[in-house]
């Protein structure tokens, strides 16, 4: 029960963050929009009325006239020495033409300041700037939040053939997982060997050594190391490619093994360079939560019993602290994330990171917009799940945070 | 508290700081960067800080050059960067009667005006320099200028001594400040180069077929460095030591001769080498260091200042204003702060043109406070249940009195330790920002300079992108490890809650 509201609370917290960040997102996103498609419709309104100028007076006429049922809907009117007319009845009209004509009135003009007023408005209703900007706001928070954003600005073609910003995400995320998780995947591994041993001898030398190196390798840039390691690997040794993204050949696609091979072969030099410098943090942190578990007397009776050392160590040890080493590792990757997915860009692999400089160079703010909801909602769950993962696998937290 | 108690304070600090090994290695290195922020604004033009996109200094610099010591270590040696004196003035019709062996040089004086220059330069190395620039200053008219260039003779060769007359002449004008310069490696003067070695040496000595020598196949400074040979027109006959002549003619009627100089940019340069504009890579370093110390600083006082106002006030009321706070606290927390800095520094950008790195800080503070508040709220519940908060109360303190005078002393040492490890945050998020495209591309920032480095493409340039990457780690490190110290030190006590 204890435990059933507390997840409950959680999730709700998390879902009024989303709601929240992706307003605030939308707030800025809008304000953004409005200043690209001004630009955009003020192109638009210039091509259209320069073609139709290029085309002769009849041509705008007929142009109205073909249009005269949405401009009398929108209530196109123009001023013309003191009275209003509306536009579609000057030129549907042939008398009322006439005697403006007879009065020295400029039609051209008048036909102009017409299809311009006409066309302003038809653009303004199709990037959707005729509501105001507060339900705009709301409007785009829900289109966000349903993952229907339409199509991309710019076309991309490092992610393939896509016609919604969603699918590029999607396939930006698929390429960022695989990277990271690997690589991350690895580095646990090492990093839960070499903690086991710093915390057995704690204090010595190599407790000491991975300790430093922990507090250097966070305080250097991932994407840094990975130009000096594409430098020294891959532009001086010549071992690995310096483009981790390249479409494999036709020979290699056929088969499964030479697929694999090609791209553990291209993936290399990302995954060493993530994994030497996430290695040290992890590490130090295995070694902090096992020497916290070691000092508890469970550990001593296991050894009194006589258990060999490594039985302690992996079966008793290591299953106590299991739960703050995971959610302590995975809450550093988190917050050291975002450095190390632009490591994405010197790599040339295209995932999110990737993405993220190219929607930035593009100025294509949907994708940026996407980019930033996916990330949202990929820190929030995580951040949950770790939450609720900590709860459920400590009885002692569970009992004292639910009541 | 009086001046001789806060004199024992800091000697108990110092005394139990000097203890802690890394404690002053941090400082050590703090030292070196504060010297490194400060050396700039005495020593170096303030110019190159203000115009670093464009310094006009840049100009006389080889691109993308390698730094000078790199010399040491290699056996092809680089051209180190010289500026060279005419060993030579004199009246164009003194320079013309010799030529014309003829005896009464006053004569020719209505005949030929201007001034010629005779540079000498010796060449010993391997890898010729990038660029040759003749500079002439103080001059407020435009002049007709010829440079005739003397290549050394060349044993076992015929003709050796090859005399490369009018290799490059122009009319030039000169900028506002009456400076005229002459780059080898402008167009039409590379063009006009290369034509006469074409001509002089290539056809007699290269077996290459003419049509393929063209500006964009061939560098002409690397013919002229070049042995006379087969192969001679992509450099690779080796370079030709000895010295070199150059004839600058200035062809205009002047008072007096202008001061020349003839400046060989070299393909090497200073300490750490310059960038595919220039542009020294060690005065962007150093000039990186104070807008790096001082961006850090700044956030971190400020994120420590909120958090620590914020945290107590939350903490020491608790209840419904507790709830209230920590709610906004935690939405901002969960929130991936970067994601927002993105969207809203590009918003700036899209507003105002370029991004102004202090306005990323300012976007970072909003989403950088609430840890720092989480910690100090848990530090004031603690306090708050101690006897002598109590005993305040009861003697009639304020709410407020209380919270500021009694809670937060108490927390402010934790919290200035924890300011000091967030000090680093800020650089790496502008640097990395920069990586992204969103920097500010005329401050020479650490950042700006990997970005440049990273933009260009250019991943063999190690000398560009190494240092202000390493300048990164460095401050991140000299933090750290002064956070830790002073962790140790001050108030252990409050840790482990």
């Amino acid at each position: 029960m204890g435990l059933a509201t507390y997840v409950i609370n959680r999730v709700w917290n998390a879902v009024i963050v989303i709601l929240v960040a992706v307003f605030v997102c939308s707030l800025v996103f809008n304000a953004l929009m409005q200043i690209n498609a001004s630009i955009r419709i003020n192109q638009a309104v210039q091509t259209t009325i320069q073609r139709l100028a290029a085309q002769g007076f009849q041509s705008m006429v007929s142009y109205i006239q073909y249009n005269a049922y949405a401009m009398r809907k929108w209530h196109i009117a123009i001023n013309i020495s003191g009275k209003t007319y509306s536009c579609a009845a000057i030129f549907t009209n042939p008398k009322l033409m006439k005697s403006l004509e007879a009065k020295g009135v400029d039609l051209e003009g008048v036909a102009k300041d017409c299809i311009e007023k006409f066309v302003r408005l038809q653009q303004m209703y199709q990037w959707g700037l005729n509501q105001p900007y507060i339900v705009r706001v709301f409007l785009y928070t829900w289109r966000t939040l349903t993952f229907n954003l339409g199509p991309p600005l710019y076309t991309y073609e490092q992610y393939g053939e896509v016609n919604s910003v969603f699918q590029l995400l999607l396939i930006a995320m698929a390429r960022s997982v695989v990277l990271f998780t690997v690589a991350y995947a690895i580095s646990m591994a090492i990093a839960i060997y070499l903690g086991l041993r710093m915390a057995r001898n704690a204090g010595g030398p190599l407790d000491r050594a991975v300790s430093v190196v922990g507090m250097v390798s966070n305080s250097m840039p991932l994407y840094w190391v990975a130009m000096i390691m594409i430098l020294v690997f891959s532009a001086e040794l010549g071992i690995f490619p310096s483009r981790a993204y390249e479409t494999p050949p036709q020979t290699v696609a056929q088969s499964p093994l030479a697929l694999f091979e090609w791209w553990s072969w291209h993936l290399a030099l990302p995954i060493i360079t993530i994994v030497m410098l996430s290695i040290g943090p992890a590490a130090y942190v295995v070694r902090n939560m096992v020497v916290n578990v070691m000092r508890e007397d469970f550990v001593v009776v296991a050894r009194a019993k006589g258990l060999p050392e490594r039985d302690v160590m992996y079966k008793h040890v290591l299953r106590a602290a299991s739960p703050p080493i995971a959610t302590n590792i995975l809450l550093g990757i988190l917050n050291t994330f975002f450095g190390a997915m632009i490591s994405e860009r010197v790599f040339q692999w295209p995932g999110m990171g990737f993405l993220y400089w190219l929607a930035i160079s593009n100025g294509d703010i949907v994708v940026l917009m996407g980019l930033n909801y996916m990330f949202i909602l990929l820190f929030v769950t995580l951040k949950l799940g770790l939450d609720i993962l900590y709860c459920f696998l400590d009885p002692r937290i569970r009992v004292s945070r639910a009541g | 508290m009086d001046l001789k108690e806060i004199r024992i304070r800091i000697e108990e600090f110092w005394f139990s700081f000097k203890h802690v090994r890394i404690g002053l290695v941090g400082l050590g290195l703090l030292l070196f960067l504060v010297a490194m922020a400060i050396y700039p604004w005495i020593a170096l033009p303030k110019q190159t800080f203000y115009h670093w996109y464009d310094y006009p200094g840049w100009n006389l610099n080889p691109r993308l050059a390698p730094p000078a010591w790199v010399n040491l270590f290699t056996s092809k040696k680089y051209t180190p960067k010289e500026v060279l004196h005419p060993v030579k003035v004199e009246p164009m019709y003194v320079y013309m009667a010799h030529e014309l062996h003829y005896s009464n040089p006053e004569a020719l004086k209505s005949y030929f005006h201007g001034y010629v220059y005779v540079f000498k330069y010796y060449y010993h190395w391997d890898i010729p320099t990038k660029d040759i620039v003749v500079v002439i200053k103080g001059v407020n008219k435009s002049l007709d200028i010829s440079i005739d260039i003397v290549r050394p003779p060349e044993p076992g060769v015929p003709n050796s001594s090859e005399y490369l007359e009018n290799a490059i002449h122009g009319t030039y004008t000169p900028s506002p400040n009456g400076v005229v310069m002459v780059f080898f490696s402008g167009l039409n003067e590379r063009q006009e180069l290369l034509d006469k070695l074409k001509w002089k040496l290539i056809q007699e000595y290269d077996n290459v077929s003419l049509s393929m020598i063209t500006t964009t196949t061939v560098n002409p400074i690397t013919v002229l460095f070049s042995r006379a040979g087969h192969g001679m027109s992509f450099g690779e006959t080796g370079p030709l030591k000895g010295v070199y002549t150059f004839i600058v003619k200035i062809q205009n009627k002047l008072p007096k001769p202008p001061k020349v100089e003839l400046v060989i940019t070299g393909s090497c340069y200073g300490v750490l080498g310059t960038d595919n504009y220039g542009r020294d890579i060690f005065v962007g370093i150093l000039w990186g260091t104070h807008i790096a110390l001082l961006m850090g600083v700044s956030y971190a006082a400020a994120v420590t200042l909120i958090g620590l106002i914020y945290g107590t006030v939350s903490g020491y009321f608790g209840g419904r204003v507790d709830a209230v706070m920590q709610r906004i606290v935690e939405i901002l927390y969960s929130i991936p702060g970067f994601a927002f800095v993105i969207l809203l520094v590009y918003m700036f950008r899209v507003l105002y043109g370029t991004v102004n790195i202090w306005i990323i800080i300012l976007v970072y503070i909003i989403f950088g406070w609430p840890y720092m508040s989480m910690v100090v709220r848990s530090m004031a519940m603690q306090i708050k249940a101690q006897p002598y908060i109590e005993a305040a109360r009861a003697v009639g303190a304020s709410n407020a009195r209380i919270a500021f005078l009694h809670v937060m002393p108490q927390i402010v040492p934790y919290a200035f330790a924890m300011m000091v490890m967030t000090i680093p945050s800020a650089v790496m998020i502008e640097a990395a920002l920069n990586v992204l495209g969103l920097g500010n591309p005329y401050t020479p920032s650490w950042g700006r300079l990997l970005a440049s480095a990273i933009d260009s493409g250019i991943i063999t340039a190690w000398w560009w992108f190494i240092p202000p990457g390493l300048m990164i780690a460095i401050t991140g490190i000299t933090f750290i490890f002064l956070g830790n110290a002073l962790e140790t030190v001050l108030n252990p006590r409050l840790r482990s809650s």
